[in-house]
C-alpha cells in the first residue's frame, strides 16, 4: 500500500509527459509573482501546479439565483470578467467560450459539469435581464453573473483578476478596464489555470481533458 | 468681375463634388462590416480595411452616422493583462498603405443604435478625413467578417 501513492504520481508524471511531448510543448517551470509554482507549457494556458482553493464569496446570476462557491464545486468553471457595453473583446471571448464548449463536449462526449460564466463588472449597467439577453445570444448555456462592487472585488482578488469603472461626468457612458483571462477552476473550487488570448481553442481544449484527466487520478481516494 | 448667386453656388457644388471624388480616389475601404450583437446591446463595433492610394498619408478624424446616437473611433488596448479601449481622436493611414479595423484592435464605436441590426442590414456610415473629406461607407451587418 505505501507503494500506491509512488503509482499514482508516475502515472501522472506519464500522462503529463506523453500529451505535452505529443502536442509539441516545451516544459517550463517558474516562479510568478507570489511564488506560486507553474507549469507553463506555452501562451495559451498558464497551469498552477498547486491550485489555490477559493474561498467564499457571492454574486447573482442573470436568473437572480445566487452563485457562489457551491456553484463552483463539483463542475469546471471557464470564468471570464468583461461587460455588455463592451463591443469589440467581449463579444470576441465570449464566442471564443462556446467554441470552447463545443470542442471539448466532442472530445469528452459531452460538456456534463463544466460551465462557462461571464460576469459582468459593470453591475451598474448590467442587470439580470441585460446579462440573460447578452449571454444568450451567444451561448443560452453561458450563465451571466454580477454583483456589487465590493462582491466582485471579493472574487476577483482571489484570482489577482483586475477591473476599474471609470467615473465620468456622462453616468450613461464610461470606460470599463478589466482581465482579459479567462480563469479555470476545478470541481474541488481550486482555481487551476488561465488561459491567456488571444484564446487558441483547439490547444485550450487538449490541455482542457488532460487537466480532467489528471484531477481524476488526484482525486482517487 | 461680378459673380452671381447661382454661380457661386456652383463653385461651392462643384468644390464639395472635387473633394467628395478626391476622398474617394484617394481611400478605398473594403470588408466594412457591424458586428451583429444581441438584441438591445448599446454598443457594436465596426471594421473595415481602409487603404491609402494616395502618396500622401491621409488622416481618419472621425465618424457619424444617422443610424447611432454616437459613433467614435476606438482602439482596444491590453496592457499588464488588463483590457480597455483607448478613445483615438486622429488614426493616420500612410501613404500607400492600408489600414485594418480588426477585432483586437482599431473599431469603430457605435453607441445605441436606433433599431436592431440584424445580420444583413446595412447601415450607412460617413468617415471624416482631415481636410474636410468625407467619405460615406456602407457596412454590412454580419456575424463575421465577409470574404
Amino acid at each position: 500500500m505505501r507503494l500506491l501513492p509512488f503509482k499514482f504520481s508516475l502515472i501522472i508524471a506519464f500522462v503529463l509527459v506523453i500529451t505535452f511531448i505529443a502536442g509539441g510543448s516545451i516544459f517550463l517551470f517558474s516562479l510568478d509573482d507570489d511564488s506560486h509554482p507553474r507549469l507553463i507549457p506555452d501562451q495559451a494556458m498558464s497551469v498552477f501546479v498547486d491550485p489555490k482553493p477559493l474561498t467564499e464569496f457571492i454574486l447573482t446570476d442573470q436568473n437572480s439565483n445566487p452563485f457562489d462557491l457551491t456553484r463552483l464545486k463539483g463542475n469546471w468553471s471557464f470564468l471570464f470578467f468583461g461587460f455588455t457595453h463592451c463591443p469589440d473583446i467581449c463579444p470576441s471571448t465570449l464566442e471564443s467560450l462556446s467554441q470552447l464548449r463545443k470542442q471539448i463536449s466532442e472530445g469528452i462526449n459531452g460538456s456534463k459539469n463544466i460551465q462557462f460564466v461571464f460576469i459582468s463588472v459593470d453591475p451598474k449597467r448590467d442587470t439580470a435581464i441585460k446579462l440573460k439577453q447578452y449571454t444568450n445570444y451567444f451561448d443560452p448555456s453561458i450563465i451571466g453573473v454580477t454583483g456589487t462592487e465590493l462582491e466582485l472585488r471579493n472574487l476577483t482578488q482571489q484570482l489577482n483578476a483586475r477591473f476599474e469603472v471609470e467615473s465620468a461626468p456622462d453616468s450613461k457612458s464610461y470606460q470599463v478596464y478589466h482581465t482579459s483571462e479567462i480563469f479555470l477552476i476545478n470541481p474541488q473550487g481550486r482555481y487551476v489555470a488561465s488561459l491567456i488570448p488571444p484564446f487558441d481553442i483547439s490547444t485550450i481544449s487538449r490541455r482542457f481533458i488532460v487537466l480532467k484527466k489528471i484531477n481524476v487520478i488526484n482525486s482517487l481516494p | 468681375m461680378k459673380l452671381s448667386k447661382s454661380t457661386i453656388l456652383g463653385l461651392i457644388m462643384s468644390f464639395g463634388l472635387a473633394q467628395l471624388s478626391a476622398a474617394e480616389s484617394t481611400m478605398n475601404v473594403s470588408h466594412a462590416w457591424v458586428k451583429e450583437a444581441p438584441p438591445n446591446a448599446e454598443a457594436l463595433a465596426g471594421y473595415m480595411d481602409l487603404q491609402n492610394q494616395s502618396p500622401q498619408a491621409q488622416t481618419l478624424l472621425g465618424a457619424r452616422s444617422t443610424i447611432f446616437k454616437s459613433v467614435m473611433l476606438h482602439q482596444t488596448v491590453s496592457k499588464g493583462g488588463m483590457t480597455h479601449m483607448n478613445h483615438s481622436t486622429r488614426i493616420e493611414i500612410k501613404a500607400g498603405s492600408t489600414l485594418q479595423f480588426i477585432p483586437g484592435g482599431y473599431h469603430l464605436m457605435l453607441m445605441s443604435p436606433k433599431k436592431t441590426l440584424q445580420q444583413g442590414d446595412q447601415v450607412e456610415v460617413l468617415l471624416e478625413f482631415q481636410g474636410g473629406l468625407v467619405l460615406p461607407v456602407k457596412f454590412k451587418v454580419s456575424k463575421e467578417r465577409p470574404q
